[in-house]
């Protein structure tokens, strides 16, 4: 029954994701940017590949309300000048921030007990199957 | 998976295959390869969010120090602790309020919906906008654009 559930899962999971590649593909077309997968992808890809950002996103002829800027220029704005700022921009995505964490026990253990029960999202099966 | 010293809460249940919730450990997170995600991280102390954002609500925890602690506002800073893979659907946390999301560690990319200019104000005030369109149909056919963001470390939202 569970490999069932797992199969159907994962076939709409493709089915959603031709989906969205379809109408990505009609958005870009519209916009006249190029349309198919990225270059380097074909069927059967399994392992990460690293996507070129496109240089032109937030100056095209019609850009999405997103702004940019480095965490140093951001937090030493005045609450006024970051408020004029979000009227116009209602997301600011802000790099260079200092970050320090990983994802390991170590850095786990500065948020509390590692052995401590906590509520966690799980409805999925291990990846490996054995349980 | 069952670790020595106690049993593996993160397991599956195949008895309870549609459970959306585990109880799991830290030390468990690290070492299942099932694809769990968790958000019972309250983070305390400074916050990595501008304090020139302080909310109405942020103000008043900080102003009086007898501020209802029923209510989970002196807690406004959580820690996202998920595996690869890990997918959210679209969905609103709290309307009108802003979120911020700062990246640690790996990659996370993050899609943002915008209504058409025209009639954002409509939009964004009628409940229809987040329900099942939202969720299942990204609100194509309202006419609203997405933009996906890929954060890494160094990155806030």
């Amino acid at each position: 029954m569970s490999t069932l559930i797992w199969y159907s899962q994962n076939s709409q999971i493709a089915s959603d994701l031709q989906e969205l590649a379809k109408h990505a593909d009609d958005v870009r077309q519209r916009n006249g940017l190029p349309t198919g997968p990225p270059p380097g992808w074909y069927d059967g890809v399994t392992e990460p590949m690293i996507l070129e950002p496109p240089t032109s996103f937030l100056d095209g002829p019609d850009p999405p309300p997103i702004c940019s800027l480095a965490y140093a220029d951001f937090f030493t704005m005045t609450s006024k000048d970051i408020q004029d700022l979000f009227r116009k921009f209602p997301v600011i995505v802000v790099h260079g921030r200092p970050s320090r964490l990983h994802c390991d026990m170590s850095s786990l253990e500065e948020w509390g007990d590692p052995d401590a029960l906590r509520v966690m999202h799980g409805m999925s099966q291990p990846v490996s199957n054995v349980y | 998976m069952k670790l020595s010293g106690g049993p593996d809460n993160s397991r599956y249940d195949p008895d309870d295959a549609f459970a959306v919730h585990v109880l799991a450990s830290y030390r468990e997170f690290l070492q299942t390869s099932k694809n769990v995600n968790s958000l019972d991280n309250p983070l305390a102390g400074g916050s990595a969010a501008p304090p020139q954002l302080a909310t109405d609500m942020r103000a008043a925890v900080l102003e009086y120090d007898s501020f209802p602690t029923s209510m989970p506002m002196r807690i406004m800073s959580w820690g996202l602790l998920a595996k690869a893979h890990a997918v959210h659907p679209p969905h609103i946390d709290r309307p009108g309020t802003c979120t911020w999301v700062a990246i640690e560690d790996g990659l996370k990319k993050w899609d943002v919906a915008f209504p058409p200019i025209d009639i954002a104000e409509e939009e964004v005030a009628d409940p229809r906008a987040y329900g099942g369109t939202m969720l299942h149909s990204r609100n194509y056919s309202r006419g609203w654009r997405w933009h996906s963001i890929l954060l890494h470390p160094g990155s806030m939202l």
